[in-house]
């Protein structure tokens, strides 16, 4: 055997050895030293995609490591959650929360807990929904369609995405306030609900109006109430819930949190780089463009936690009367 | 009109788009061709370049994608039996049946000119009836949707090979995998069993990707150290280019599948794979020539399948364009587009910017006549793959479906699910039960089921809603002819097995 080669493979082994732990904490002193990962529990160009891309966007220029966006589609949202919930909680992994995640809180199966596993960085989205029914609908206004549906209950049929989700939960809860019975039919996406309200295959929708809106001012589309407390100013015309004696504003929300632990200067590093982001022109544009800036989205990190826990608490008494939670 | 129209190919045809054109076309035959990135994967990934580009190039960039990834899915599919895209299954099993056949190169011709020809033949489909396509795809409600997946499972009886009872036997099992998942109706969570991996339901692209690419590696595998079956000296172009006689003796195959094809492509719900699948069984169900060929390499199968799915391009820019409702995931990656250059793709859009309706519209032309010559100078290139000796080459494949089973969501658990897969695929060939009727059940059998349901919602139970529209009736009507006709014709067949 060699000898000097031995002495040299020592060598390189003890200075490996020595060498590694050394620059890891030389690195570790200042954070951000990679790119942070934003994960996305949906697929990719949906809305929540095309909101944290929005936001990513802006937070670019702000980190010299850089920031990515991962699509981690399955499970409702629950995948993606899980997925930063099992990640060290170093601040390097970001999940975009949804209102999703806020109803898997109250199911019995939940894997990963929103509030118990995470801590929220800030709310950034508060988005508004409305009644949507088709253009040449029966139903002329708000009064004329809970008229129907009490007459008759069971009987108005909403479409709708996610069973025992989000859009269950505020198509079923905004005719409860109403004190109509309707009987309530997933679909697969927003493009098929539009597609069978248009073909007169179903009532209506009780949708986020973003999305919908180019088909209401065409007239394809009617809105017969934005769910907030004002009217909404793309569509003047259209009464707001709380006008039509309706207590009920809820909305969709994206917020954005790390794994709980996370050190907090950390924190608050993510959350001084988002506000910015927050306020970045083509972030801007982006919000006013789509409608989301009709009310304020942005709630700090205990703001949000108490908007979640109230929310919480109004999503587990309607899955209740629903029958998902016992 | 003819004025607008010059001016749109002014437009489309400026350098910078131009450019952009080659690039996303480019970009979407290498998305298309490979197993893990999926056309609107493709398209996401480019997305973001798109933000400083003014709104025409970026449109017809990612449009450009678009078209290019439908169309390179073929490529993988008849070369190495790996469908690229969902959309070309049934491109693997006819297309990759005439490849070892050593007629790869005639597939490979047949396989380009049918997708540009589908491809145009929407276009000029959606040019001249946009309203009319979009109002009847409206009419499609739960109901039709159903009706429309039965008359697509009643082609088994046209996949079967020889036995019909192995083809029930594939179909149903194609079914069951079906069901696997989060229920859509109740979100209740089926056959999962505790695990996230499965709550999104078996992924098409693991389970075809094993059933018939790796199983088939692995049939292949048993006979050691022989040269790839498909091996062919490439002639000469005039050679090689499939002859007018072919499009003219399945003429009925070229219309009725890029109208299959539009039509589907413009339903929400269906898409550019349900599109393919119903063309390239309703060109079974009918084939006169030689119906005994079908599974084992039928080009009138390839015709149809390649025809029908680029057609759907068409179909989905029109209701995107007409209504803004994206006809399928990848469209709906260009309601993104839109929106980032502050535009909304709906009813309005034609009159506030006609200048983009109409440059979209010839620009798919462009893109079409593009991919041509770009597919079509690169056949021979991909045909030199070919004359690899079987055992590099399918060691080539198998890594390319296990990277493409894992790139999905880059996931291990779907990898695993991939080999569990081609076992299955393997012993289903072993048996004689033939894997193309599984796939079918497992494409169709979530919508089929979804729209059952949806529809007996919206009739309070009843099962008269399904039949209440003349569309669903017809549909179903077809179905029960092409289920009951070849027990009455061959009673035959049920026995042989």
């Amino acid at each position: 055997m060699n000898r000097t080669l031995c002495f040299a493979l020592a060598g390189l082994l003890a200075f490996a050895l020595g060498g590694g732990p050394c620059a890891g904490n030389v690195a570790a002193a200042d954070y951000p030293e990679r790119a942070i990962e934003v994960v996305v529990p949906f697929g990719a160009g949906g809305g929540s995609d095309t909101a944290a891309r929005a936001v990513v966007e802006g937070m670019k220029p702000l980190l010299k490591h850089g920031v990515v966006v991962t699509n981690m589609p399955g499970g409702g949202a629950t995948k993606g959650m899980l997925h930063v919930s099992q990640q060290p909680a170093d601040g390097y992994t970001v999940l975009a929360v949804t209102t999703s995640h806020l109803i898997d809180a109250v199911k019995p199966k939940t894997r990963a807990h929103i509030l118990n596993d995470f801590d929220p960085l800030c709310r950034i989205q508060w988005d508004t929904s409305g009644v949507i029914v088709s253009g040449d609908s029966k139903f002329k206004t708000l009064e004329e369609l809970i008229d129907y549906g009490k007459k008759n209950p069971k009987m108005l049929k909403f479409a709708g995405t996610s069973p025992g989700g989000w859009s269950e939960i505020q198509t079923v809860a905004f005719f409860k306030t109403a004190g109509v019975q309707v009987t309530f039919v997933p679909f697969d996406s927003g493009a098929e609900i539009k597609a069978a309200i248009l073909g007169g295959h179903i009532h209506g929708a009780v949708e986020e109006l973003a999305e919908t809106l180019p088909l209401i001012q065409a007239g394809k589309l009617r809105a017969l109430c934005v769910i907030m407390d004002k009217r909404h100013p793309a569509l003047p015309d259209v009464p707001s819930s709380v006008e039509c004696g309706l207590n009920y504003t809820h909305g969709l929300m994206r917020a954005w949190a790390v794994k709980k632990g996370t050190p907090p200067e950390r924190q608050k590093f993510l959350l001084e780089v988002i506000r910015k982001a927050l306020e970045n022109p083509t972030y801007v544009k982006y919000i006013k463009e789509n409608h989301l800036d009709v009310r304020p989205g942005y709630l700090g990190p205990q703001e949000t936690r108490k908007y979640w826990e109230e929310e919480i608490a109004f999503f587990a008494e309607v899955l209740k009367d629903l029958g998902y939670v016992k | 009109m003819l004025e607008i129209y010059g001016q749109a190919f002014a437009t489309v045809l400026l350098p910078q788009n131009l450019i952009a054109m080659v690039l996303g076309a480019l970009w979407g035959l290498l998305a298309g061709a490979l197993p893990g990135i999926s056309t609107s994967m493709g398209v996401v990934l480019i997305l973001s370049f798109t933000y400083t580009l003014a709104p025409m190039t970026a449109l017809v960039l990612l449009v450009g994608a678009y078209l290019g990834g439908i169309t390179g899915g073929g490529i993988t599919s008849i070369l190495f039996g790996i469908p690229g895209e969902p959309s070309s299954v049934p491109t693997v099993i006819e297309g990759h049946a005439l490849a070892k056949q050593g007629k790869a190169a005639a597939a490979m011709w047949t396989y380009l000119l049918c997708s540009i020809f589908g491809g145009l033949f929407s276009v000029l489909f959606m040019i001249v009836a946009t309203p009319l396509i979009a109002d009847f795809a409206l009419r499609f409600g739960p109901a039709e949707y159903f009706a429309l997946t039965i008359l697509g499972l009643s082609v088994v009886s046209g996949l079967s090979g020889g036995s019909m009872l192995k083809g029930f036997l594939s179909c149903f099992f194609g079914l069951f995998l079906a069901t696997i998942g989060t229920d859509g109706i109740t979100g209740e969570e089926r056959f999962t069993f505790g695990t996230v991996t499965l709550l999104g339901g078996v992924n098409f692209v693991v389970a075809m990707v094993g059933l018939l690419a790796v199983s088939e590696i692995m049939m292949e595998a048993e006979e050691p150290f022989k040269e790839y079956k498909g091996m062919v000296e490439y002639r000469g172009l005039l050679e090689e280019l499939p002859r007018f006689s072919l499009f003219r003796k399945y003429w009925l195959t070229m219309i009725r599948s890029p109208i299959i094809g539009t039509i589907v492509g413009a339903l929400p719900g269906a898409g550019a794979t349900i599109a393919a699948f119903l063309a390239y069984g309703e060109a079974a169900r009918t084939a006169k020539h030689e119906p005994a060929k079908f599974g084992k390499g039928a080009i009138e199968g390839l015709m149809a399948a390649e025809c029908a799915n680029n057609a759907s391009t068409g179909g989905s820019m029109t209701i995107l364009l007409s209504l803004g409702i994206p006809g399928s995931n990848t469209t709906a990656m260009l309601v993104a587009a839109f929106m980032i250059h502050g535009m909304q793709p709906g009813p309005l859009l034609l009159s506030q910017r006609p200048d983009i309706v109409y440059g979209i519209f010839t620009a798919m032309i462009v893109i079409n006549l593009l991919l041509l010559a770009i597919t079509g100078t690169a056949i021979r290139l991909f045909l030199q793959l070919n004359r690899l000796p079987y055992s590099v080459f399918s060691a080539a494949i198998l890594i390319l479906c296990v990277v493409g089973a894992f790139g999905i969501n880059n996931s291990v658990d779907d990898m695993m699910l991939m080999f569990v897969f081609s076992l299955i695929g393997y012993f289903m060939r072993k048996f004689g039960v033939p894997v193309a009727p599984c796939i079918l059940a497992l494409v169709l059998g979530d919508l089929a089921e979804l729209s059952l349901r949806r529809a007996l919602l919206l009739s309070g139970g009843s099962p008269l809603g399904l039949v209440s529209s003349p569309i669903s009736a017809v549909l179903l009507l077809g179905a029960l002819v092409s289920i009951v006709y070849p027990l009455i014709k061959k009673p035959k067949m049920l026995a042989s097995s």
